[in-house]
């Protein structure tokens, strides 16, 4: 596989860290927005300081997944940045790939 | 001579249970659905994130970071689903209790009553010693009787108290369970030092899951080999394995399929104004789906009995964002008589509602035809219907069979996935309306399929080659067909009024060449010319000829019948009034209850 190739699987993989991030987010806010209203009162208070915990715990998990995608789509532009970049992208890619490889880019 | 009548002790009442099971089931699914997201993201650590011909000092950190973030996530997965499960417990263990209260608190009404009974009954007797005229021994018995029932109603009471206590240490013991397995994964260190590298217990029962292509046979002896824990860690881990596999439970692709439902909605609504125009499609058919069981929650049918709304079958995304979903009236594996019902032109996923809504009907119907049977009505949006007007956009494939040839592949895999699904004997009887019985058609012809009826209406043809019911696997005097005489879809057929020839969708099976039973149809917005609006879409009204007549149908009685068509021999081109000779239009339209 040639390097051209490579990134642009990197450059995906940084997109889909972006959509873990937000899947994560959303199970966060379930969490936070699960109903305790129904337990007892016995019980309660531990449901309500464990939603507290696992809303922090899953954000953070969230925040990791967006953080790597960052990471990633900073490695995917040094790459861009070589003298290189060009002409191998010309000669590896495929239009579409190109395209793609762009888009996903710019969609960041 | 004197003696001693002893009062029992009143026993104590039973406390309150400030406890609301509904709603701690839903903290119990919104915990699951969490935990299915967070094994996504563990899933996707362990595999398919890893950029195997990456190298350098990047490639390093990421590749370094991945491991433990997955072994993390992975074990948050499945502390979240532990807890998720428990909570279900507890949901059905304080349901009991609830229960038991409610027994205990009417067992304490009816000793109190008894008790108030007993001590006037005594406070009589003491007040009133027998006169000098009158016999002691009498009195002395009814004394002695009474001091019987003093023993046993203290038994009683005393019984009740040791009871009411045992239910308080139930309950005290079930809270404390429920609230240490709470405070046992609280942090991340607890959550890695009790599932860090525990294996999921999913993954091998779906490492052992048959092919697609086995059939869905082999899917229910699969799911029948799994245990309870296996099941249930499947149905949380990968609820899009077995939510629409032919073969597998109603119950389980239910539950399964309300997981991804929850998981997408909290997703999609979530994203708010970042929505993409897919993400709101998708949105849009998984709020419709949603809506969907939410109106039919708790429904009864005529005799009083709870009606399940099950999800089926849910892929909001398929077909291009057209979506594939179907919510069945009724469990389709318990079941005396099942309705597959297909629908035709203009049919998306945003639109289940109003075909849930038709297939309830239906199933009212079936239940008012005959009340001794069950039945389960489904809502099928299993294929990729025309959803343009059929004379704009999309109406080329309306005119063509391909989306009916390939619907009807789907539709005969749905059908033997509802076979594979049971041992018993049932009826199956799905159902096309207009386009959807071009589908029916092919799934009729193209394919193996197992019906014990089968019922068209307001159809535009089976599909060319379809020229009676001997070309249908369907039992011989099984087919049923339904035509308003206004209807003018049912006119687009090779030989109906618009003679389209080869270009139409077959031979129109209400023509009385044809040979289909026909049955009783008439709507009373008819006025004498073809019509392309009600007359065509009101066949699932309530009360009307054709819903009753569809419900006696599933029930397996005789519709009223009807005289079948008389096509016109030449075309009637440009010429919308141009009808058929249908001995029908003339009848006067009837309205038989559907509804109790």
């Amino acid at each position: 596989m040639t390097l051209a190739v490579t990134f642009l699987e990197v450059g995906r993989r940084a997109h889909g860290w972006d959509e873990q991030n937000l899947q994560l987010l959303a199970s966060a806010r379930q969490i936070s927005d699960a109903p305790t209203g129904g337990l007892t009162s016995a019980v309660k208070g531990a449901a309500d300081a464990f939603l507290t915990s696992w809303h922090r715990h899953v954000t953070t998990l969230a925040e990791e997944a967006e953080s790597t995608g960052d990471d990633l789509r900073g490695a995917v532009e040094d790459y861009m940045l070589t003298d290189d970049y060009t002409a191998s992208a010309s000669y590896d890619l495929s239009m579409d790939e190109y395209a793609e490889f762009h888009q996903n880019l710019v969609d960041r | 001579m004197s003696a001693t009548i002893t009062i029992p002790a009143a026993c104590r009442t039973v406390p309150e249970l400030d406890v609301d099971t509904a709603s701690i089931g839903e903290l119990a699914q919104d915990l699951l659905v969490a935990s299915t997201q967070i094994d996504d993201v563990g899933e996707v650590a362990g595999g398919s994130a890893r950029v195997p011909d990456w190298t350098g000092a990047g490639s390093s950190a990421y590749h370094a970071w991945l491991g433990p973030f997955g072994y993390r996530a992975d074990a948050m997965s499945l502390a979240l689903r532990r807890v998720g499960h428990r909570v279900e417990d507890h949901q059905t263990e304080m349901a009991r209790l609830d229960d038991l209260r409610g027994r205990l608190a009417q067992a304490v009404g009816q000793q109190m009553y008894a008790l108030d009974d007993f001590e006037r009954r005594v406070r009589a007797h003491v007040n009133n010693p027998p006169g000098a005229e009158e016999d002691p021994a009498s009195y002395d018995a009814t004394t002695t009787a009474l001091q019987q029932e003093s023993r046993t109603l203290d038994q009683a009471l005393r019984n009740l108290d040791e009871q009411i206590t045992s239910w308080e240490t139930d309950v005290d013991t079930e809270e404390t369970a429920m609230a240490a397995a709470f405070r046992q994964v609280m942090t991340t260190d607890q959550v890695e030092d009790r599932y860090g590298g525990v294996a999921d217990p999913a993954d091998a029962p779906l490492s052992r899951m048959p092919p697609e292509s086995a059939g869905p046979a082999a899917a229910r002896e699969w799911w029948e080999s799994l245990t309870p824990a296996e099941r249930e860690a499947i149905m949380t881990a990968a609820p899009g394995a077995i939510g629409n596999r032919d073969g597998i439970p109603a119950v389980a692709r239910d539950e399964a399929n309300r997981v991804s439902l929850d998981r997408d909605l909290e997703l999609w609504e979530g994203l708010g104004d970042d929505r993409t125009p897919e993400e709101d499609r998708q949105l849009e058919n998984a709020a419709a789906a949603q809506d969907a069981l939410e109106e039919y929650e708790g429904e009864r049918d005529p005799n009083g009995n709870e009606i399940p709304s099950m999800l089926w079958m849910y892929d909001p995304d398929a077909f291009g964002g057209d979506g594939r979903v179907a919510v069945s009236i009724g469990d389709p594996d318990t079941a005396d008589n099942v309705a597959v019902n297909v629908p035709g032109l203009t049919t998306d996923g945003r639109e289940i509602g109003q075909y849930t809504d038709q297939a309830f009907n239906l199933h009212q119907s079936a239940t008012t035809a005959d009340p001794s049977q069950t039945y389960a009505s489904i809502a099928w949006i299993g294929y990729d219907a025309p959803n343009d007007n059929p004379f704009t956009g999309d109406s080329a494939r309306v005119l063509g069979e391909g989306a009916a040839e390939d619907g009807g592949a789907l539709l005969a895999d749905s059908l033997n996935g509802l076979n594979a699904a049971r041992d018993d004997d049932f009826n199956l009887v799905p159902i096309g309306h207009s386009y959807g019985s071009t589908t029916l058609g092919h799934a009729l012809t193209d394919h193996d399929v197992d019906v014990d009826r089968a019922a068209v209406v307001g159809s535009p043809g089976l599909g060319s080659g379809v020229d009676g019911p001997g070309d249908l696997d369907v039992p011989e005097g099984q087919f049923y067909v339904g035509r308003n005489s206004d209807d003018g879809v049912s006119g687009l057929a090779g030989n109906g009024w618009a003679h389209l020839g080869p270009l139409g969708l077959g031979y129109d099976p209400s023509d009385v060449d044809f040979g289909a039973n026909r049955f009783q149809a008439e709507d009373s917005s008819r006025n004498g010319t073809n019509d392309f609006g009600d007359s065509h879409t009101s066949y699932y009204d309530p009360n009307t000829e054709s819903l009753s007549n569809l419900g006696i149908i599933l029930s397996g009685g005789e519709p009223v019948g009807a005289e079948g068509v008389h096509d016109p021999f030449f075309p009637s081109w440009g010429n919308l009034n141009a009808s058929p000779e249908d001995p029908e239009a003339d009848r006067d339209v009837t309205h038989p209850q559907t509804t109790p």
